[in-house]
């Protein structure tokens, strides 16, 4: 169940991607929902999953100026996950759109099918 | 009345043992015997015919073998079920309407629908009960009781009854009743409308009442006694003393006007014995409105400043931040039942009511995105990628308009190249990103941590 709704969120999470760029909070806000979460901790280790997955379908973080630029983040897809995972536990608070800690895109070089 | 259900009931009823037959005929097994006519003809060839067969069931019965003979052959027919539960459940549907209970009770089944949770269902069945006790049960109840009580030498009209409640409270909801009605004792207390003595006796009979402590008449009684040993009695106050415009008096009592004198050993300014002696016997640490003033602090009853100039630092804060609150509720909600309060001049308003009108902003402010997120009880706009995103018609102006909408009594916050608001009292955001990586499609980001988190495109 919890395998068929990641699955699912990622799918459309990718779709998504097509159209706009996507924020932090939003996946984990969606997963809370879907999953009914009740924990930061398990809210934040699904998110990283669904992050991981969509790097895997070309859908990569980043800092973006809220218009049609984005900064992808250098560097591996492992490292970001753990860049992540870091500045989550950092903040001990749920994530916020002030705060979102990073924004997911299309990355052109990357776009697979 | 009773016709109309029975009709339903015995529909239901003829349905479900229509059913249950057809059980029997789930499965029909067809042989085709060559000249049986002909086998049939004497007594003797019909018993032949009737011993092959038994024979025939026996081997399939014991061996799982069938056997034929020459032009003989076997089939089996089997009756398609589909469509009947269906049919038996709409039959019992119409007779739990007819008898009003509902399904989800009858038949003991789930309720239907999208998050439907039968509650809504429950609650009318209650109503409908409670109705029937009260126009039904109580006039013979009440007649009978009349009876007894003259056959027992007792005065009719000393007793009542009242139904127990058919709803049960979880233990989340009565905490939460049980905090709203402590506030509001607390407001009516601080008010001034009566002596505190009245205030602790009816928070006691409120709290024996509700269950709430089951033994807090037998810990009032036993504080009362302790008390009385060593004590004197509650109040200090001469009921002739001026007072001011909350009701309050303006100077201490002294143990004139036939108020005995505080003994040795007491403040002076105790409050009421039961209520104080009770909060600290059921909650020794917390509960500093119930605890007794010591001599050498002048309670605010002796000199309530309401000149905003006398305020202290700390109170002109929590007059600030309730003034805030209030005016953020009225913005978001201005119909809310929290702006129904009547304040005299001067009214300093106490943390839990800073903390209270701070809630019910927030609350509002949520609720209205919660509602405007789900007119008529839909999901707003069409389904975008996903039930989270939605897509609204009217481009970039209808953006606009939304985003104030939601954002009403929020904190701008910065927001490169869009908008941004802190809703009140929260972690919630609302924000505007005009352009996106979609040309002319305009967004709206919801996110109210733990609540709801949507995107809307334009």
């Amino acid at each position: 169940m919890i395998e068929e709704t990641i699955e699912r969120t990622v799918a459309e999470l990718r779709n998504e991607a097509d159209i706009d760029f996507i924020d932090l909070p939003f996946i984990a806000g969606s997963l809370r929902e879907d999953l009914d979460l009740k924990t930061q901790d398990e809210i934040r280790r699904h998110t990283l999953e669904v992050v991981r997955r969509l790097m895997d379908r070309g859908v990569y973080p980043g800092d973006y100026d809220h218009a049609i630029h984005m900064a992808f983040w250098p560097g591996e897809p492992s490292e970001h996950l753990r860049r992540i995972e870091a500045e989550w536990i950092a903040m001990g608070k749920p994530l916020t759109l002030s705060d979102p800690i990073c924004w997911l895109g299309l990355k052109p070089a990357c776009n697979t099918p | 009345m009773l016709q109309a259900l029975y009709d339903a009931v015995h529909a239901a009823a003829l349905t479900t043992a229509g059913a249950t037959s057809l059980m029997h005929e789930a499965k029909v097994d067809i042989v085709t015997v060559p000249n049986l006519s002909e086998h049939l003809s004497s007594a003797d060839t019909t018993a032949q015919l009737s011993a092959r067969f038994a024979y025939a069931a026996a081997m399939k019965s014991i061996n799982n073998l069938l056997l034929l003979g020459d032009g003989e052959t076997w089939s089996r027919q089997a009756i398609d079920f589909g469509g009947l539960p269906e049919m038996v459940r709409c039959f019992l549907q119409v007779a739990a309407g007819a008898a009003d209970i509902p399904v989800t009770r009858l038949l003991g089944q789930s309720p239907s629908g999208l998050s439907a949770t039968g509650e809504s269902d429950t609650r009318n069945y209650y109503d409908m009960i409670a109705a029937r006790q009260e126009l039904d049960l109580r006039p013979q109840l009440e007649r009978l009781d009349r009876l007894m009580l003259r056959s027992a030498g007792l005065d009719p009209g000393a007793l009542t009854f009242a139904f127990r409640p058919l709803w049960q409270l979880d233990a989340a909801s009565a905490a939460a009743i049980a905090l709203q009605k402590a506030q509001a004792s607390q407001i009516y207390a601080g008010l001034g409308l009566w002596p505190a003595a009245v205030t602790a006796r009816l928070v006691e009979a409120q709290l024996v009442e509700d269950g709430t402590y089951p033994s807090a008449a037998a810990v009032f009684a036993e504080a009362e006694a302790a008390q009385g040993a060593n004590t004197s009695p509650t109040l200090d106050y001469d009921p002739s003393e001026p007072r001011d415009l909350r009701g309050r008096w303006r100077q201490t009592g002294t143990g004139t006007a036939g108020a005995p004198a505080p003994v040795e050993g007491g403040t002076g300014h105790e409050q009421p014995g039961s209520l104080a002696r009770l909060f600290n016997v059921l909650n020794p640490v917390g509960t500093a409105q119930a605890q007794t003033i010591p001599p050498e602090e002048p309670s605010r009853r002796l000199a309530e400043p309401t000149d905003p100039a006398e305020r202290e630092p700390g109170e002109v804060v929590r007059v600030r931040n309730f003034v805030r609150a209030w005016q953020t509720l009225k913005e978001i909600d201005p119909t809310n039942r929290e702006l129904e309060t009547l304040e005299p001049p001067g009214y300093v308003a106490s943390e839990a009511d800073v903390a209270r009108m701070e809630s019910a902003a927030r609350e509002a402010a949520i609720q209205r995105v919660c509602d405007f997120l789900r007119p008529d009880g839909k999901p707003i706009g069409e389904r975008g990628t996903s039930t989270t995103v939605r897509v609204m018609s009217g481009g970039l102006p209808a953006a606009e308009r939304d985003d104030a909408y939601l954002s009403v009594g929020g904190t701008p916050m910065p927001f490169a190249n869009g908008s941004m608001v802190r809703l009140p009292f929260s972690d919630a955001r609302i924000t505007l990103r005009p352009v996106t990586s979609t040309p002319g499609s305009p967004a709206i980001g919801i996110n109210t941590p733990g609540v709801v988190e949507r995107k809307l495109h334009y």
